[in-house]
């Protein structure tokens, strides 16, 4: 497994548990009647850069983890980091993939709120597009790597 | 993907030389050992300067390691 690979999976593991435990903690507040009132958007906003920052360091972290069990199950103290440019290749593919589904992800976020959806759920969907578009990318680049295309 | 036109020797000059690993000649190349695998099986067709770092390993001219075999499209 290269050192992008690892990566991608460390990305990949981090942000589906993040992603599980935000919609399990906002959807309980949604319920529960949070995001209601002038004040609710204000919370909603705050939940949002909550999220950005949580997942930035689960990613982080994930990686660190990863890199230390990776290199304890394999024996290898110092693995190869060397990024070269299939890697780029593949993470510019991936990053196209990933906009397509969030624009994809958007365009279904607008017509819900057309539809006459409120904004809240609305919200929802755009940051679930954005993780949605970040897993869709991140499976896609490593089946290419996996399938050595 | 896009089909690629570009197959190569790589796998018999690491047999003349040394039975050189894949993870060396990668070494030596500066990329990372899939893509030298990727390489080899012609499933993905490295840049100028890559092709030219890999015939430099291997001490030869550029077109005794890659070949062309896509023809001229315009004919």
């Amino acid at each position: 497994m290269s050192y992008q690979e690892k990566n991608i999976t460390a990305s990949l593991v981090a942000l589906i548990i993040v992603l599980a435990a935000f919609y399990s903690r906002v959807s309980t507040m949604y319920l529960g009647g949070r995001f209601d009132g002038p004040e609710g958007l204000i919370l909603l906003g705050k939940t949002g850069l909550v999220l950005i920052g949580v997942s930035i360091l689960a990613v982080i972290a994930a990686t660190i983890v990863l890199s230390i069990v990776y290199a304890t199950i394999t024996g290898d103290a110092k693995p190869s980091e060397v990024v070269d440019e299939r890697d780029r290749l593949i993470e510019r593919r991936g990053a196209q993939i990933s906009d397509i589904a969030t624009g994809f992800g958007f365009i279904g976020a607008m017509v819900a709120l057309v539809s006459g959806m409120a904004a809240v759920p609305v919200f929802f969907i755009i940051a679930l597009s954005f993780f949605g578009g970040e897993l869709i990318a991140g499976h896609a680049k490593l089946t290419t790597y996996r399938l050595s295309l | 993907m896009a089909e690629h036109h570009i197959e190569n020797c790589i796998r018999r000059l690491r047999f003349d030389a040394d039975e050189m690993t894949q993870a060396e000649l990668a070494r030596r190349s500066g990329v990372t050992r899939q893509t030298i695998v990727a390489i080899e099986k012609a499933k993905y067709a490295p840049s100028l300067e890559l092709a030219f770092q890999i015939a430099n390993v291997f001490g030869m001219p550029l077109e005794q390691v890659f070949t062309f075999t896509g023809g001229n499209e315009n004919e």
